[in-house]
């Protein structure tokens, strides 16, 4: 990753599907400029960073990745079956190894003016919509800028619904060399408007890529989205997101982060309630096992009075990995009436495993409703003897424990396919196989 | 069935049983009374398998087992049930499949086929009778948000779905109003038959109205110091703990 400054003027100057083409688009080489400006100035982030004070990159920093992909992959519809969820119909977009694949993927452009369509082909088609996002001091998004490769746009129109749900599969394979991909996602919901989307991050194999991904979402007045991302890589993978909210009056934004996978993950969530009336939901879960490392980082702005927020997270750590949780909430003078609430419980499932956990609160208004509060803690003794007196295997007492704590997060999703689909993910994570069949009963 | 033999136990370095011998053949009930502190507890505690307890020394054998050196849950399969004084709320897990799960772990130990959640849910439709639970109650999660009451009939009601050899009520009294502490007794003793043993243990008289013992011990610091019927539970009621300290003094 140390030489990605010196890649940087090599990947100005091809032209292919992966930089999207270069298209003299000025907005598109501004972005990339001033994004790999801003990596050259401040380096991968250390732990002195306060930022990064628990999630260490070093092993990402001495690795090196890929930015030539390759088209060739032996991917068939039938291998992402897996990935899908049973009872929903989907408009599904699917990227391998940072490419877009047509034969896989459905888009939509509708004279209601709903455009769905992969970022690549959309700026083909001459689209000259400035998508820039203002990266701040997120140095990953700053290089997503830099390098910003496929992914997908999504814009509703005002008024306009988006009944299916789309769903976003990036899949990574076992490449002989390991990859880095940098897909950017635009959502831009118009007044009114609503919409479901969800991305997933899936491998086939051990693959031992980096994910670099930035999701834009503007929510105009009074639309409601609701968001997911499920990240489930293969536990050699490098896993970074940003994910950017701008929320217009009286919008909806629910966004729901769950990590299973990678040796490293960390999720970086930018909230703007911009103005009043609008509420935004953050609920995640996270699993880690073996040496897994996974951190959310969470930031909302209250800017305006009247607006809601909600940060509610789990994480249930196994074996020696570690879980990192800092969500803060800011509360900006003026932005009376608010409502606050952040909450992250924590299991951990053996003496090694750690999580390191921080709900913080900036408030300078003087009549907000907040609250925020953090637990770390074991299984129950008592709640385990219980089961056990009534005849039920200690190992599956622990499996139904831990499955009810992470469940608790699962239920506060509104699409029950992917609840069910997750739920089966927990359960095949939790309890040994023969097991899995007993606890089915439970969903 | 269950033969407790010069039972010891410590709990943090402080012993709390100090040498208990009980017998209890098929289908009989004994009550166990006692002062606060007394050790009632951890009896309970002990022969259901709870960790934190040292035995020191002596035995308790069950149905030819020796029953100290089982899990709690190979104590479950065998037939021994705990019903608890404070019955523990389990947010989550849906009281039902919790229930079924039980059964069928304890059907699996006897050689008995599983029941799905067809068969399930037929068996237990009486049982749900017998302690009047309101049936959604077992749609919910595993007592949250249940009344003291209805937490105690939970516990009745389970007994009554793994019918087991040898009940152990703990305080099942405690925390009852008189019509809740009717209907509870009135499921222990429909439950009542000649190949189960019950050990009730508490600090009233009270439940004893309801429940007819047909033997009451005293158990004070951690010893049985009198052995009697239930005559002997209403002498207690009268004159407290005090004349039976000094007789055995």
């Amino acid at each position: 990753m140390e030489s990605l400054v010196s890649k940087f003027e090599q990947f100005l100057e091809t032209e292919d599907n992966v930089t999207l083409s270069n298209n003299s688009l000025d907005w598109l080489t501004n972005a990339r400029k001033k994004g790999i400006a801003h990596f050259a100035k401040v380096g991968l982030p250390t732990p002195r960073d306060e930022h990064w004070k628990y999630t260490n990159v070093a092993p990402i920093k001495k690795k090196e990745f890929s930015l030539t992909n390759t088209k060739e992959h032996d991917v068939k519809a039938a291998d992402l079956d897996v990935f899908r969820f049973k009872n929903l119909e989907t408009i599904e977009l699917v990227f391998i190894n940072g490419l877009f694949c047509s034969a896989l993927s459905s888009t939509v452009s509708d004279e209601r003016g709903i455009v769905l369509n992969n970022l690549s082909s959309w700026l083909a088609e001459g689209h000259q919509q400035d998508l820039t996002v203002d990266a701040g001091d997120y140095v990953f998004a700053s290089l997503n800028n830099a390098f910003m490769s496929d992914g997908a746009v999504l814009h509703v129109a005002d008024n306009e619904l988006l009944e299916k749900p789309v769903h976003l599969i990036f899949v990574a394979t076992d490449t002989e060399q390991a990859t880095m991909t940098y897909p950017r996602i635009d959502i831009r919901l118009g007044k009114n408007a609503e919409a479901k989307l969800i991305e997933s991050y899936v491998s086939l194999g051990e693959a031992k890529n980096l994910t670099n991904v930035l999701t834009n979402i503007i929510a105009d007045e009074n639309s409601q989205l609701e968001h997911y991302r499920i990240q489930e890589e293969s536990d050699a993978a490098y896993h970074l997101a940003n994910i950017f909210i701008e929320q217009k009056k009286d919008s909806r934004v629910t966004s729901h982060s769950v990590s299973l996978g990678s040796a490293i993950a960390r999720v970086d969530a930018k909230v703007n309630l911009s103005e009043t009336g609008t509420e935004n939901i953050l609920n995640g879960l996270f699993l880690g096992k073996g040496r897994q490392h996974t951190d959310h980082h969470l930031l909302v702005h209250h800017l305006s009075p009247h607006t809601r927020s909600e940060e509610y997270f789990k994480g249930i750590l196994d074996n020696a990995s570690r879980g990192v949780f800092n969500g803060k909430v800011v509360v900006h003078k003026d932005a009376q009436k608010i409502e606050a609430i952040q909450s992250n419980k924590n299991l951990l499932l053996s003496p090694n495993a750690e999580v390191d956990t921080k709900p913080e609160l900036e408030i300078y208004a003087d009549d907000v409703k907040c609250a925020h509060g953090a637990t770390i803690g074991r299984l129950s003794d008592t709640e385990l003897f219980y089961l056990r007196s009534r005849g039920i295997s200690e190992e599956k007492a622990r499996a139904l424990l831990t499955f009810a704590f992470a469940d608790d997060v699962v239920n506060r999703m509104s699409l029950v396919p992917v609840r069910e689909y997750l739920e089966r993910k927990l359960i095949g994570q939790l309890s040994s196989s023969d097991q899995i069949d007993d606890l089915k009963d439970l969903i | 069935m269950l033969n407790i033999s010069n039972l010891h136990v410590k709990v943090e370095d402080k012993e709390i049983l100090k040498g208990i011998n009980l017998k209890v053949n098929a289908g009989e009930v004994h009550a166990i009374m006692g002062p606060n502190g007394s050790g009632k507890s951890t009896l309970s505690h002990v022969l259901s398998g709870r960790s934190g307890y040292e035995v020191t020394e002596g035995t308790v054998d069950f149905l030819d087992n020796n029953l100290l050196e089982l899990s709690p849950e190979e104590r479950a399969h065998l037939g021994v049930f705990l019903a608890f004084q404070y019955p523990v709320e389990i947010p989550g897990v849906n009281n039902a499949y919790m229930l079924k799960a039980a059964l069928n772990a304890i059907r699996t130990y006897r050689g008995e086929e599983e029941l799905d959640a067809m068969d399930f849910m037929a068996f237990v439709k009486d049982k749900v009778k017998l302690v009047q639970l309101k049936e959604d109650l077992l749609s919910r999660s595993v007592n949250e948000g249940f009344s003291g009451g209805e937490k105690k009939r939970n516990e009745i009601f389970q007994m009554a779905v793994l019918e087991p050899k040898l009940a152990i009520l703990d305080e099942t009294d405690s925390g009852l109003d008189i019509d809740a502490l009717k209907i509870v007794a009135d499921g222990v003793n429909a439950l009542r038959s000649p190949e189960r043993s019950m050990v009730m243990i508490t600090h009233y008289q009270r439940l004893l109205d309801y429940i007819e013992p047909d033997f009451v011990h005293v158990l004070v610091d951690g010893k049985i110091i009198k052995s009697g019927d239930k005559k002997l539970a209403l002498e207690l009621e009268k004159r407290g703990y005090d004349w039976v300290r000094e007789e055995a003094a």
